[in-house]
């Protein structure tokens, strides 16, 4: 986080209006401090009575680990208030707070409803109120949701906490590898086997919509790219061509997958029509293409070649057919992912011989390595853009991480048993 | 070379009138020493002996001191009405330069308190009017032009209730503070951020 330099610029301007009584001396405030804001959640109750989540925990935890907020701990609270009219605001200046949340629960015939708001301590003053609703089952969906509304109000930018990941374990049994595919909540709860495998499990990615995930799977004794059903679990096998079958990417519009097959010869860049079942052919070149991930317009695709005689990406415009290169700094780029701005390329970056995560500026062409930590794989981006999850080793364990697109923070989600690799954010 | 000596004198003098508050600002100097004066000026002072300073703006000193080097009468004579001068120009100075210096630290109150909101982008700017009690407490805060982003817009009300009272305004003379700091406009407007 930034900290006010000592030298500070200041503009000082006593403007003077030859016919106006409007001279108020004017001060320009050019820098600031950034740190974590303040915010306490009280706890959300049905009068009084604990539900079966507590709401205000999740939603704390939820703005802590976005490394935006630093939640003031509950056992600090003065006060409990569920109401607005309830909130006396000296207490809340006393902790330090910013801002507040206050909430209650009602329940309607099994269907809770949440009535929350979030008020400014400081001016005390409410900025919303806002109620959802729900089942019993869907808890922790209202306590994300709330999560998106306080985050979008307080930074400006659309919440993500009410998204998934997808990724794949890999858990030796008797001595034998087990792979398996899971969906969790984007806070790592609520984790559910999509698919069970003795074979490898690869590159899953998600539908526009978030109902469908496609994948390589090598159940058949070699790669073959499948699209599964998150709600109904049925699941489609798309390919099964000779060589390599790889790296699938569904288009914005849902419309069509991008992938690489080896049918030909060497990995080129095709895409699949879902409707039609018809494969294009979108590369021709003898270097190796993979890894291809569509601009969010749908019009390019962005994907990893060494036809430069090293790994870099390069994004291939489908109407013209024509390949631009975009990264030219260091000797190893790959994996693109494109953040929802289409301006922030993420990446694998080779900087002094180890494996990071690095961020592009499309538009300045910046590059900024955002991780320390080695071996890192995988990127994929929140769908706010706020922050990014990658595949990296702790010990010789593969973990999750976290870093910020800021790379101001940076967590690891440790695994709760085996490796853990190539995670998805969802879309949505 | 005794008349350097004489001259260094007056610009510690100078100096020393000049910081009520130590903080070295490189880029304020030459933009609050144009503005603010002819303000000060503008209204009417109760100061019989106010001359028109732009003379003794530009190296007092050197100027009439000068000429006679041999007749020390004439010589200690000048000096003293050069010191005079110098004396009513730091009085005229210093209305500008309690502005300057605690503009300085309203500056460092507020963006000490000021976070801005990831969504902040270098161009947005945010204008607020602020009114003051001269204890310092801040008593009113209006968005007097929007940036049209709300959450950045809230960052700088945030900022200055953060700061909430600035207490060493009730160092001033209740003539500066009157003229100066009874409102405020506080323009917000990022420099220092990366996009």
């Amino acid at each position: 986080m930034k900290k006010l330099g000592a030298v500070f610029s200041l503009c000082l301007l006593a403007l003077i209006y030859p016919l106006s009584v409007m001279a108020e001396l004017t001060i320009e405030i050019t820098q600031g401090v950034d740190n974590p804001t303040r915010i306490a959640i009280s706890p959300i109750t049905q009068n009084g009575s604990t539900l079966p989540e507590d709401i205000g925990k999740i939603v704390d935890a939820d703005l802590e680990r976005s490394g935006l907020f630093r939640p003031i701990p509950r056992r600090d609270m003065l006060s409990f208030p569920a109401k607005p009219n309830d909130v006396y605001y000296r207490d809340w200046r006393i902790l330090g707070a910013e801002y507040l949340v206050v909430g209650n629960v009602d329940n309607r015939g099994g269907r809770y409803q949440i009535n929350f708001s979030l008020m400014e301590v400081h001016s005390a003053r409410k900025v919303f109120t806002k109620v959802v609703e729900g089942p019993a089952n869907q808890l922790r969906d209202l306590a994300h949701y709330i999560s998106d509304q306080v985050y979008q109000a307080v930074t400006g930018i659309p919440g993500a906490f009410s998204t998934r990941v997808a990724y794949v374990t890999a858990i030796p049994v008797n001595g034998k590898m087990t792979f398996q595919l899971m969906v969790a909540d984007a806070d790592g709860a609520r984790e559910r086997l999509l698919l069970n495998s003795k074979q490898p499990i690869m590159s899953p990615a998600w539908s526009p919509d978030a109902k469908e995930l496609v994948y390589v799977s090598f159940e058949t004794g070699r790669p073959a790219i499948f699209r599964q059903n998150l709600a109904t679990a049925a699941r489609t096998q798309l390919t099964n061509f000779r060589g390599l079958n790889g790296a699938p990417s569904w288009s914005p519009d849902g419309k069509q997958l991008a992938l690489v097959l080896s049918k030909d010869g060497n990995p080129e860049i095709y895409t699949y029509d879902l409707l039609t079942g018809q494969f294009t052919r979108r590369t021709t070149h003898f270097a190796i293409d993979t890894e291809p991930n569509w601009t969010p317009d749908g019009k390019s695709i962005i994907f990893t070649s060494d036809r430069g005689g090293s790994p870099q990406i390069y994004k291939l415009t489908i109407a013209t057919r024509r390949v631009e290169r975009l990264t030219f700094r260091g000797s190893y780029n790959a994996r693109p992912r494109l953040a929802s701005d289409g301006r922030t390329l993420v990446m694998v970056h080779r900087d002094n011989g180890n494996f990071h995560i690095a961020s592009q500026d499309l538009v300045t062409g910046d590059l900024r390595v955002l991780t320390q930590t080695y071996l890192d794989e995988s990127p994929t981006v929140a769908p706010n853009g706020a922050m990014l999850l990658y595949a990296t080793k702790q010990g010789n364990k593969g973990v999750l991480a976290a870093v910020s697109l800021d790379a101001g923070v940076k967590f690891l989600l440790p695994s709760r048993r085996g490796d853990v690799r190539e995670p998805a954010w969802s879309p949505k | 070379m005794a008349q350097p000596k004489y001259v260094q004198a007056k610009l510690i003098q100078l100096e020393e009138k000049a910081k009520p508050k130590p903080k070295p600002k490189p880029k304020a100097k030459p933009k609050p020493k144009a503005k603010p004066k002819p303000k000060a000026k503008a209204k009417p002072k109760p100061k019989p002996k106010a001359k028109p300073k732009p003379k003794a703006k530009p190296k007092p000193a050197p100027e009439p001191t000068s000429k006679p080097e041999r007749d020390t009468q004439q010589l200690e004579q000048q000096f003293a009405s050069a010191l005079a001068e110098e004396e009513e120009f730091l009085e005229a100075e210093t209305d500008a330069q309690l502005v300057s210096s605690y503009s300085a630290y309203i500056y460092e109150r507020v963006a000490g308190n000021w976070n801005r909101p990831p969504s902040a982008r270098r161009g947005m700017e945010v204008e607020l009017l602020i009114q003051l009690v001269p204890t310092g407490q801040v008593v009113n805060v209006i968005v007097a032009k929007s940036s049209g982003h709300a959450a950045f817009d809230r960052s700088a009300e945030q900022a200055v209730h953060k700061a909430g009272r600035f207490d060493k305004l009730q160092e001033l003379p209740s003539r500066v503070f009157e003229n100066n700091f009874r409102k405020l406009r506080l323009v917000f407007r990022p420099e220092d951020l990366r996009l």
